[in-house]
């Protein structure tokens, strides 16, 4: 079974599954990011990663190789819909974030973001790199994706 | 006049005004102070114009602290160790000079203005351009590139000036050569500085040569400048009247030895587009004819704010990564890196957002991190004599160098604060490769920069020497050199090792009149 289609199924395993929803499912599919796995075992749901943000994941590779080191030090950021909301209500507590529209916007709301942790010592070390907590939760994302 | 005082007649009496015990940085800068002025100048160097290996065994020693050479960090031959310096040169910071509650022992008897005049006309005699220590503003002209500014508070650019560098002994032995009012005895080693009987004063200096021969100098005024771990041994092997040896009546003398610690693989970085780490921070840049560097060092501010010692850190270019390498994946370290770089593009690169990295060629340089810090002035980090001799008969130095849990907190401090503020400038990521282990990481190594054995101070309970460099309680004894550092500062230190000895020589000049 192809990993789309047994993501898509998933997808509407987990909820009632109307002709509408799953047609949403399957744009969503075809448009965002998907979850390999749920690394916790609560996860309600996979997880799907709004594009604007996969387009800061420029090597999902070389990010994830960074993301599962973040996560074996912090296991309980494994949920891939927490880490998201995380990540999205830290952009919207920043000024410049306040209702980006473009997905430019918003990845330049982010990039400051990223720039404001480090500039307040908003850090964490990931086998020795000292990164934004914002940042390296991103690159948790990486892990949790194909 | 060059004298090999291997050939003069055996007990040699020379008279001199001044007399300067050592060829280096210190004892030429002060002979040449005095050349021409009338004042007879006898500067007794222990070896000759060449290096000699066994002179220069005369260095070896007992290390009974942090593994450490006396006898690699230093040259016993004339010009000293500028024959083997780096060339780096600094002022010392203004904060150095202050006395910190937060550092035990620190605070000079004077204040950077008083030395401001004398570093300036240091700088001719190192030969370096004149002095755009913090000039940001003249260093974007000269190099036509904007340079960062700083975001976090922490940091800051400082720069630093290189030297040829100039090897003193070669550089200016014909100037002393033909000064007419100088005499250099070479190869003449200071064996004692004998005091008068109620130690008040030094009667002569008793040397002997390797080929047995026994000499004397008697001078009006005496300057040992032997450097920071000699200085320390000469005076204590001065026991004649004074048992713990001369000037040491409080137990200070080679007391505070200090080093700057540096640590090698302790930390790279990654940056993704090289347009945004101007040249000058990453590699040497000329201007009227001599080299200069950046270097980022704490903020004083920050310094005050977390009470911290002083650091520095400069970086290079170690390695460029293309799209096109095939990933060696034998080198973790290599794999590594470029995870970081094409993890971390849209954060360190103008060409952010989607990124598709098949177009770039580069994607990004790694480099690598040297740096050292202040060390704390601990008395137990000493010289002191050993029960060991060298081939003159006369105990060898031992050493005991030692560093604290608060120099190492400073230096990790300052580590993450580079890390943060490449962070916040968007330039790239820093990794600390030497873990966290709460104590120092081996091997940490000094700079050979020795410092604090007689260090200066107004109070005799606290220091050998006085704030003109004179010795506590002995009338014409004065010291010269990095020993008298009573804090280490951060910058290398023969900048300031020639600026204190012209300071010196202006006072010597009224003494000596």
């Amino acid at each position: 079974m192809i990993p789309g289609f047994r993501l898509l199924l998933r997808l509407c395993n987990t909820r009632r599954c109307t002709r509408r929803a799953f047609l949403l499912s399957a744009l969503f599919g075809l448009t965002a990011g998907r979850t390999r796995y749920s690394l916790a075992d609560d996860e309600p749901e996979p997880c799907v990663i709004p594009q604007w943000l996969q387009k800061t994941i420029p090597s999902q590779k070389s990010a994830a190789r960074l993301g599962l080191a973040y996560l074996d030090e912090h296991p309980q950021h494994r949920h891939c819909h927490r880490l998201i909301k995380h990540i999205e209500q830290t952009l919207n507590r920043q000024d410049a974030a306040v209702s980006p529209k473009s997905d430019a916007s918003r990845i330049a709301a982010l990039q400051q973001l990223v720039r404001n942790e480090y500039l307040h010592d908003e850090v964490v070390s990931v086998t020795g790199w000292i990164l934004s907590k914002t940042e390296a939760r991103l690159y948790a994302l990486a892990a949790m994706i194909e | 006049m060059f004298i090999d005082a291997r050939k003069l007649a055996d007990q040699t009496r020379l008279e001199a005004d001044l007399a300067i015990v050592g060829g280096g940085a210190a004892g030429i800068t002060l002979a040449r102070a005095f050349a021409g002025s009338g004042i007879s100048v006898c500067v007794v160097e222990a070896g000759g114009l060449e290096p000699d290996p066994k002179v220069q065994s005369l260095y070896e020693g007992e290390n009974t602290g942090i593994e450490y050479s006396p006898s690699y960090t230093r040259l016993r031959f004339f010009g000293g160790s500028t024959n083997h310096w780096g060339g780096y040169c600094r002022p010392l910071d203004a904060i150095d000079f202050e006395q910190r509650d937060w550092v035990p022992f620190s605070g000079w008897p004077l204040t950077i203005d008083e030395l401001i005049a004398y570093y300036e006309a240091a700088t001719k005699i190192v030969e370096i351009a004149p002095g755009r220590f913090d000039d940001i503003d003249y260093w974007q002209q000269v190099t036509g590139e904007k340079l960062p500014e700083m975001a976090t508070g922490r940091m800051r650019l400082q720069f630093v000036h290189f030297s040829p560098p100039t090897h003193f002994g070669s550089r200016y032995r014909d100037e002393l050569k033909t000064a007419e009012n100088i005499r250099v005895l070479l190869n003449a080693n200071v064996t004692r500085i004998s005091a008068a009987d109620n130690a008040r004063g030094v009667k002569r200096l008793a040397i002997r040569t390797l080929n047995g021969l026994r000499h004397s100098v008697k001078a009006r005024c005496y300057v040992l400048a032997t450097g920071g771990l000699e200085n320390a041994r000469i005076l204590l092997l001065s026991n004649n009247v004074v048992p713990a040896g001369l000037g040491n009546q409080n137990d200070l003398v080679g007391r505070f030895f200090m080093e700057h610690p540096h640590l090698s693989g302790f930390a790279e970085m990654v940056v993704g587009d090289l347009k945004r780490l101007p040249q000058i921070l990453r590699q040497r840049v000329m201007t009227e004819g001599r080299y200069a560097k950046s270097a980022f060092n704490p903020t004083q501010k920050f310094l005050r704010r977390h009470r911290l010692l002083n650091a520095t850190f400069m970086m290079g270019v170690a390695g460029e990564y293309t799209a096109d390498q095939i990933p060696d994946p034998a080198n973790s370290k290599d794999s590594d890196r470029r995870d970081m770089l094409m993890a971390a593009r849209p954060f360190i690169s103008d060409d952010a957002g989607s990124v598709e990295l098949a177009g770039s060629k580069d994607f990004g340089v790694w480099l690598g991190i040297g740096g050292s810090c202040e060390q704390l002035p601990n008395p137990d980090s000493r010289v002191s004599l050993s029960s060991q001799q060298d081939v003159l008969g006369l105990p060898s130095i031992k050493l005991n160098w030692r560093l604290t849990e608060q120099d190492r907190l400073s230096f990790y401090t300052h580590l993450h604060s580079l890390a943060l503020e490449f962070g916040a400038l968007g330039i790239g990521r820093l990794r600390v490769t030497v873990a966290d282990q709460r104590e120092w990481p081996q091997p940490v190594r000094g700079g050979s920069h020795h410092m604090g054995t007689t260090r200066m101070g107004d109070n005799p309970l606290q220091s050998v020497v006085d704030r003109n460099c004179k010795v506590h309680g002995v009338d014409n004894l004065y010291i010269a050199g990095s020993s008298v550092f009573p804090t280490s500062g951060v910058s290398n230190p023969t900048l300031t090792i020639v600026a204190l000895t012209l300071r010196l020589a202006d006072h010597l000049r009224e003494s000596l009149r």
